[in-house]
């Protein structure tokens, strides 16, 4: 076997190797990142789906069990009525406040919740320059749990 | 102090220009006197950005509030080294960061007294004062930090608590120091091309300086990630954040062409490879400042400026055209003639170790960039998790480790069986040993296992290097052992140097092994007097208690710790609360031991009104303190390399005359 075949055969391994670890791990690690109002409207396709769904945290809707460590809320889009209930097996993080911005990623379940595993914080727009544009993006806090 | 600032700043942008016109002109012309002139232009302008710089410094010790920026990030309450540090803290603070480092750097260029980079150092010179115009154009007409507030605010809005750390000083000087420090060999790589000079001394003047930048790339992504870890309270380090991998892309890079720039300089090859993966490296620095300034992708880092990120793309676009425009132009010159001769050598591994970085740069990129592309072809934007990056690389990394136990050691060119026995013999057969004793005492997962039997190979064949070098020179020189080892350091830093920082990245690797894949974490709700208990440890929830001063409110549980039934630590987490609006800003204090089996590590999450119960997240992370000593071994292994030696200058000019000669006959 010549030198040019066998590093030919080598990049080939190489390069089927690697596209099958990017397509599984896409399949298996991504989620849609949708508005609250997106969920809303075309909930029932999204049964089972993994998502991420930015929105504020309805102050309201919080309901904390120490307990059970399990904190279930929910959000709504900047303006919106339009609200999904999340349900998150963890504790509340650093500036878990009405009206902040909240990241989760989870799966949306066909009981209409989103079963957040990941929660994720913006900060309070106190330590963020407002923009002309109001386009302020804060500095998400990451909690999670595993 | 404001227009001092600002009047810097504006005075410098025309000392760039002049000194690039300068430049050019002289350089056409032949003109030592206008090429000096320019030089002192390249001076000039340090000190002017020097200025600036200092003057923020002072507008921010002084708390002068009717500055937008100081009044945005500090407060007068604020300890002075976090009103110093949030020089940095915001968008055009950092810009100006990025410029003034810059700036140095072009000085040090424009001033090298190197003789073998003598012929590229004006043209450098260039490319660093084009490079900062950027950044000049950025600082006068798109976002200046002397902005004024157009009043006088009563106090300032303060810094955020999570960046009120020493991680705020150490993590982005050092990301910068990398960061920026990697203009200069791209400034190099750029006036090579230009002039399309025999001989490739652009490597060869910026072989140290690579190393230098590298350091800090290290450093700043390591000490990142230890900030993470003990501020921001959730038992981790590194979460395959876009800003995160922004460093982690040319920190690859960069460390594949600090290997490959070997054979090239051994053997004339790999050259085009290592013009474009310096090209890569810097215009990946670019990227990773795009991604904190456009805010593009959803990052715990994000600034999010409006027109900054389109700006930093243009630059980026002209960047790239002007390198493959280049590149093309010398294509042919920098082909190579010979290849490499066999598969089990030292070339080929290294080329092998090289792919393996770029593919795992190149599928960090797709991870990080999936949002975007997504959005591209399906219309719809799809984020790829911590999964996707842990599952797409661990093989590649696994495969590198092995790879560092077997480049060092390969002979150049061929290799004979018996040499490879002599070689790697003892190291094979003591890891597989080792992997055994792993198995047996309960480690048995496949990755886990495969890593750390790898990192003990790497380990022995360094250790075993260590002592073939010590044991020749006792024989030759009679010396003792101390004495002979210290000597065969001293004599041959960058290769001894290098195996240093190679025990320093197994150590990182054993820590990341080991906290990544066997960390534990429990959450409870205890009542006061409730014993928790995880692995080996218990401790007592016994109440809260509260301590103020003027600045902040903490609430802390004490929590004795005992393991294996024996006193072991006192624990304090803590939520604190900052300023007069105690319910807007609290923070968790995480406390932990760190230990060289595991950290303990404790965050207090919340309690009820009267505090007779708490909840706590308790996380046992085993081996990660080593990362964070790996990265001050590594220090010390680059500190070694980097040690210049006597008449140095004088030894590297006798070596480039050689080789040219050689490639001129």
């Amino acid at each position: 076997m010549n030198k040019k075949l066998k590093i030919g055969i080598g990049i080939l391994v190489l390069v089927l190797g690697l596209s099958y670890l990017i397509f599984s791990g896409v399949r298996n690690f991504s989620s849609y990142s949708l508005t609250v109002s997106e969920v809303f409207a075309q909930s029932e396709g999204l049964y089972g789906e993994r998502l991420r769904v930015s929105g504020e945290i309805i102050g309201e809707s919080v309901d904390w069990n120490a307990e059970e460590i399990s904190l279930n809320f929910k959000l709504k889009d900047e303006g919106g009525t339009d609200d999904i209930q999340v349900k998150y097996n963890g504790v509340k993080p650093d500036n878990f406040q009405d009206g902040i911005t909240a990241i989760v990623e989870g799966e949306y379940t066909e009981a209409e919740y989103l079963r957040a595993d990941k929660l994720m914080m913006q900060c309070p727009s106190r330590y963020e320059a407002e923009l002309e544009d109001g386009s302020s993006e804060g500095h998400p806090e990451e909690v999670e749990i595993k | 102090m404001a227009d001092v600032g600002s009047i810097s700043l504006m005075m410098s942008f025309v000392v760039i220009i002049y000194s690039i016109i300068a430049y050019i002109v002289g350089l056409k012309q032949q003109n030592k006197r206008l090429v000096k002139s320019a030089q002192n232009g390249v001076l000039a302008n340090t000190i002017l950005v020097t200025v600036a710089s200092l003057s923020l410094l002072y507008l921010l010790a002084t708390s002068d509030f009717s500055i937008e920026y100081v009044a945005q990030y500090t407060n007068r309450t604020l300890p002075m080294i976090y009103k110093l540090s949030a020089f940095w803290a915001g968008n055009t603070g950092s810009l100006l960061l990025w410029f003034w480092v810059l700036s140095i750097y072009g000085a040090i260029v424009a001033f090298s007294k190197n003789p073998v980079g003598a012929k590229l150092k004006p043209y450098a010179s260039v490319v660093m004062l084009l490079i900062g115009l950027f950044f000049s154009l950025l600082l006068n007409f798109d976002t200046s930090p002397f902005a004024p507030l157009g009043f006088v605010a009563q106090d300032g809005a303060g810094l955020n608590p999570m960046l009120q750390n020493i991680g705020m000083v150490i993590h982005p000087l050092t990301q910068f120091l990398g960061y920026v420090g990697l203009a200069v060999p791209f400034a190099y790589l750029m006036a090579d091309l230009f002039l399309g000079e025999k001989g490739a001394s652009w490597i060869k003047v910026t072989r140290r300086w690579v190393l230098f930048t590298w350091l800090f790339l290290t450093i700043g992504m390591v000490s990142g990630g230890e900030w993470a870890y003990v501020e921001l309270g959730w038992g981790g380090y590194w979460a395959w954040d876009p800003v995160e991998n922004a460093s982690l892309m040319p920190w690859l890079t960069v460390t594949a062409f600090m290997h490959s720039v070997m054979i090239q300089e051994k053997q004339g090859t790999f050259k085009i490879w290592n013009v474009l993966l310096m090209a890569a490296s810097f215009l990946l620095t670019i990227v990773g400042t795009f991604i904190t300034r456009s805010g593009i992708l959803a990052s715990v880092h994000a600034f999010a400026e409006g027109r900054t990120g389109f700006y930093f793309l243009i630059f980026m676009f002209i960047i790239v055209v002007v390198t493959l425009f280049l590149f093309f132009k010398r294509f042919k010159s920098l082909r190579s003639e010979s290849s490499t001769e066999s598969l089990i050598s030292k070339e080929s591994s290294f080329l092998i170790n090289n792919i393996l970085m770029v593919v795992i740069s190149v599928v960090v990129l797709w991870g990080t960039f999936y949002p975007l592309i997504s959005e591209a072809i399906y219309g719809v934007q799809i984020t790829v998790g911590e999964g996707f990056f842990n599952q797409t690389t661990i093989p590649f990394w696994i495969a590198m480790v092995i790879l560092m136990g077997l480049c060092p050691l390969l002979p150049w060119r061929k290799s004979s069986t018996k040499g490879l026995k002599k070689k790697f013999g003892v190291p094979l057969f003591l890891s597989h040993i080792f992997g055994f004793v792993l198995f047996f005492i309960g480690i048995r997962d496949f990755y886990p296992v495969v890593t750390f039997a790898a990192s003990f190979f790497v380990l022995v064949t360094i250790v075993q290097e260590f002592w073939q070098g010590v044991r020749a020179r006792k024989s030759n020189t009679g010396e003792g052992v101390i004495r002979a080892l210290l000597n065969l350091v001293g004599a041959n830093r960058r290769r001894y140097g290098g195996f240093i920082i190679h025990i320093a990245v197994i150590m990182m690797v054993v820590g990341i092994t080991g906290s990544s894949a066997y960390q534990e974490e429990v959450l409870v709700t205890a009542e006061r007097g409730e014993v928790i208990e995880t692995k080996n440890y218990e401790m007592t929830y016994n109440g809260l208690q509260v301590a103020e001063d003027p600045h902040s409110a903490v609430v802390y549980a004490e929590m004795d710790v005992y393991r294996n039934g024996n006193f072991y630590a006192t624990l304090r987490p803590a939520q604190e609360y900052f300023g007069a609006s105690a319910e807007q800003d609290s923070s968790a204090q995480v406390d932990f031991k760190s230990g060289i089996r595991e950290d303990l590590y404790i965050i207090l999450s919340g309690w009820d009104e009267s505090g007779d119960t708490a909840t706590f997240e308790v996380v046992v992370n085993p081996l990660v303190s080593w990362i964070f000593w790996g990265m001050r071994l590594m220090v010390i292994g680059t500190a070694i390399a980097l040690w210049p030696d006597r008449g140095h200058y004088s030894r590297m000019l006798l070596k480039e005359r050689y080789s040219v000669s050689k490639e001129v006959s």
